[in-house]
């Protein structure tokens, strides 16, 4: 199947200037590689000025399978975690604790009236047991969903913000800035985490979501931040930018449209990969109970009493969260892998 | 047990001014094995070895086996003598009190152990200069050098002002140390002296070596007054994971694990070959209020400043079911102040509130609290809001700080936020008298006398800087109240035991009326053996005594079957 859309390539090929064959040669590497459909193929081929950097990114990633069935996975969970608790209200917080920990998945009939007929259906009240605490552990789950992905986000918006506007600085002007601002980052790497994540819960009285995204995105950045002033040191100096400094073009216009598009590749890579490493490490967080307060479920908080549950031989409340955080972690990763694999510009 | 202050000012099962007891020591039987090596765990690395710097329980475990105690506690927690030779003799004004030392006990460097030494402790403990975590309350003396004088050489007097009951279980169950290592340090400098290596004692084992942060090792004292003990060597096994340490025990890893507590308790006593002895702690919990009205700094006022409000808080809840989902059924509620564990527990005295939401909901509607849109309640435009402080590395308490507040929102409209802090910081709001709830523990020694936790004078910190007086409660009937408990001795045991209990009566009664504070429960806890001979557990199979150095001797008699 691969082979018929090549020759089409080759033959419209002759069209188009110059651009258009590396672009349609570059089409036809990822094709070759996904095995696309051809129809496809030919659209796109055929009207090479929509065929741009990003529109080929995304025909690219879609045609990723693992990619796009991790998107899809990940999607189905983000959209659980935005509507599921709202129609669930404070079911979360609502306890039975004299009868603790019920069992998942125990079905009982339950009858029904339908139109003046009765009919008996399986039912279960908690269809993932209940906590320690008697509390819903479906409910706590999607709930705890909102938490983790909000704080994965969040912080990683931190991250490109604080990382992308001081790696550029340092990047673009060098210098003393430069100088200062990697020095400001050798100290943030310096800091031990979990120390300064103690005492900003002493000075705040306690943890919040807001507190826990800023400390993240504050002690997080750097990486972003290298990634970022790297792509300005070599863009500087490549012949575009020395083009349009010849031309008058003021500082602020070289950054905003000459480096900053052609330097975000790599940054958003970095950025997706990076959202699964704050879901673990707000996870790890709450293991240790530096995450949101009760009775607010994050999936770190509700691994955080697994020694008891051990003890007593109850593993689901622990084998939920912890699957719901392995498949998510898993998910951004592939689909950060296939980000990479799209926006990669080794293959044009 | 990790406790949120250990108090070492508390009194004891009854303070037998008259009555000799028998000793815990160990006359050597038949049939006992001798040698090998007894293996204990440990949950934290001793932060001292040093007897006048030993402020937490761990380093109380690790060095209760080196220094001999003046007076020591009994399986019933009655105090008897260790290295005193008989029962303390006290004058006829109960002021001057006189302790004869045995003549046969020596120091591992072979000299005697003398009144010098005793002299030499009490002078060092009562040094106000003395730089410690440990709290040594030696203001009953008539001076901290003078009050206590050297006889002849077995014979120690100490000079009070006052009569002062807890003297014998607080100020004379302490730990003895020699004169001639411990006499010429600076005690501003003492933290720092011989901190992991104390190179004379004179216990029933002495220390050997120590691996930081993995173990301790102590080898037996042959020459030890309390009998030459049957086991050859001692390793004290640091395993900071409570449920591994359990484990641990049932595995024959170690052969004593000395403290066992929750989920955990029903694991070791289902396992076969196992020894373990579950009984109450001397310990306990308790929510503290802010009862002031308004924070130290003056910026907010405080939730429970009004005593309707706190009762209100007290008819809202379950404490029963709490405390059984808390401590999954290993918890004793409490009323009082007074643990189970002691004698002078009196349950008739405590003032108890069932619950009675309809009772809680019209007390807070007296108090001017009233519910609003969102369920909250609110005063003067201002929500019934506050955080719920609680040490996050404790899942017990953090499992009744949850519940207590969901029951709180949903029962009387109080939004109280769980807060688990961190252990470092946890007791800076509170200390500073910026807070409005928080949940305490609290280790006991072998006096119940509350003077620091409940006298007005121990505000802290409007009184004091030390003081362990966080709620800012002032009643003059409460002090006067402490302050005759602290003063009622009488010329017999039963006469002073009687005249204490009525006066915590009276003390227990006026902290239940005005819910000074909310009393949470008192841990049951365990110690496991495996493969040790010759432990006596004391009533309802306590084994308090044979922890935090409350008795020495024992150890001498122990044996190890395999």
């Amino acid at each position: 199947m691969a082979d018929q859309p090549l020759k089409r390539i080759a033959q419209t090929g002759s069209l188009l200037g110059a651009a258009g064959v590396a672009q349609a040669m570059a089409a036809e590497e990822a094709l070759r590689h996904e095995g696309a459909a051809e129809d496809l193929v030919v659209a796109e081929v055929a009207e090479p000025s929509e065929i741009g950097f990003w529109k080929l990114a995304v025909i690219r990633f879609l045609h990723h399978r693992t990619a796009t069935v991790s998107l899809g996975i990940l999607l189905f969970i983000i959209v659980t975690a935005m509507i599921l608790p709202t129609f669930q209200g404070d079911l979360f917080r609502l306890q039975d604790y004299t009868h603790p920990y019920g069992s998942p998945f125990e079905f009982h009939s339950r009858t029904v009236s339908l139109a003046g007929a009765s009919f008996s259906i399986p039912w279960t009240d908690h269809l993932l047991g209940t906590d320690a605490l008697g509390r819903d552990e479906m409910a706590r789950l999607v709930r705890g969903a909102r938490v983790s992905l909000t704080v994965g986000l969040l912080a990683m918006l931190g991250y490109i913000i604080i990382g992308g506007i001081l790696g550029a600085l340092a990047g673009y002007y060098g210098g003393w800035i430069d100088n200062a601002l990697m020095r400001l980052t050798d100290v943030i790497i310096a800091m031990p985490f979990i120390l300064v994540v103690v005492a900003v819960t002493a000075a705040f009285g306690g943890v919040s979501l807001t507190v826990l995204v800023l400390v993240i995105a504050g002690l997080g950045w750097f990486e972003i931040g290298r990634l970022m002033r790297a792509q300005f040191l070599v863009l500087r100096e490549s012949e575009f930018v020395q083009a349009a400094r010849a031309l008058g073009a003021s500082d602020a216009r070289i950054i905003f449209r000459h480096i900053v598009p052609n330097s975000l590749a790599p940054i958003i890579v970095s950025a997706t990969l990076g959202v699964s490493g704050i879901i673990l490490l707000e996870a790890a967080l709450g293991f240790l109970g530096y995450s949101v307060p009760p009775p607010e479920p994050s999936w770190g908080n509700l691994l955080s009493q697994y020694e008891e549950e051990i003890q007593l031989g109850k593993l689901w409340p622990l084998a939920f969260p912890a699957i719901a955080l392995v498949t998510t972690a898993l998910c951004i990763n592939l689909i950060g892998d296939g980000i990479r694999d799209a926006l990669d510009p080794r293959q044009r | 047990m990790h406790l949120g202050i250990r108090l070492r000012a508390i009194a004891l099962a009854s303070v037998g001014l008259f009555i000799v007891a028998a000793c815990g020591g160990g006359n050597p039987t038949s049939n006992v094995k001798e040698g090998g090596t007894l293996t204990y765990s440990l949950d934290a690395d001793a932060q001292t070895l040093n007897p006048f710097e030993v402020g937490d329980v761990s380093s109380a475990r690790a060095i209760q086996f080196m220094f001999p105690n003046l007076y020591q506690a009994d399986k019933n927690l009655n105090i008897v003598p260790d290295l005193a030779d008989g029962m303390p003799t006290v004058s006829s004004d109960l002021k001057t009190w006189t302790v004869k030392i045995r003549k046969d006990a020596k120091w591992s460097d072979g000299s005697p152990i003398t009144s010098a030494d005793v002299v030499k402790t009490a002078q060092i403990q009562a040094n106000p200069n003395l730089d410690t975590d440990a709290s040594f309350d030696w203001s009953p003396l008539t001076d901290p050098v003078t009050g206590v004088t050297a006889k002849d050489t077995n014979t120690v007097v100490f000079t009070l002002t006052k009569t002062y009951a807890p003297f014998l279980a607080v100020n004379l169950a302490t730990s003895i140390a020699p004169a001639a290592v411990y006499g010429s340090v600076d005690v501003t400098k003492m933290r720092t002296f011989e901190q992991d290596h104390p190179t004379v004692t004179g216990g029933p084992f002495l220390f050997d070596k120590r691996i930081a942060g993995q173990e301790i090792d102590l080898k037996q004292n042959p020459n030890y007054y309390g009998g030459k003990p049957h086991i050859a060597n001692i390793v004290e096994k640091i395993i900071t994971n409570t449920t591994a340490a359990a484990q641990a025990v049932i595995n024959g890893d170690v052969n004593w694990d000395p403290e066992i507590n929750g989920a955990a308790i029903d694991t070791v006593t289902a396992a076969t070959g196992i020894n373990s002895y579950v009984y109450a702690d001397l310990a306990y919990y308790d929510i503290r209020f802010n009862d002031r009205a308004k924070w130290v700094d003056g910026s907010k006022d405080t939730l429970f400043g009004d005593v309707n409000v706190r009762r209100a808080f007290a008819y809202a809840l379950d404490k029963a079911s709490i405390v059984k989902a808390a401590t999954s059924g290993h918890g004793t509620p409490m009323w009082g102040d007074i643990v189970p564990a002691s004698a002078y527990y009196d349950d008739s005295a405590v003032v108890k509130y069932a619950q009675d939401i309809a009772k809680a909901k019209s007390l807070m509607d007296a108090a001017g609290w009233t519910a609003g849109s969102d369920g909250i309640r609110v005063k003067n435009g201002k929500k019934f809001s506050g955080k719920f402080f609680v040490r996050a590395d404790k899942p017990q308490r953090v499992k009744a700080v949850e519940i207590m507040s969901e029951q709180l929102r949903t029962n009387l409209g109080m939004d109280l936020q769980p807060t688990p802090t961190d252990f470092k910081v946890f007791y800076k709001p509170i200390q500073a008298g910026n807070f409005d709830l928080a949940f305490a523990g609290w280790g006991l020694s072998l006096d119940p006398d509350d003077y620091t936790i409940f006298s007005s004078t121990q505000i802290r910190p409007e009184k004091t800087n030390s003081g362990s007086n966080w709620t800012g409660f002032v009643n003059a009937d409460l002090d006067t109240a402490i302050a005759a408990q602290q003063t009622d001795l009488k010329p017999t045991s039963a006469a002073t035991f009687a005249a204490r209990k009525a006066d915590f009566a009276k003390v227990e009664h006026i902290l239940g009326d005005n819910v000074v504070v909310y009393f949470m429960w008192a841990d049951n806890v365990g110690q496991a053996f495996n493969g040790v001979a010759g432990v006596q557990p004391g009533n309802n199979n306590s084994l308090n005594y044979a922890d935090q150095g409350r008795n020495t001797q024992i150890f001498s008699a122990w044996s190890l079957t395999k």
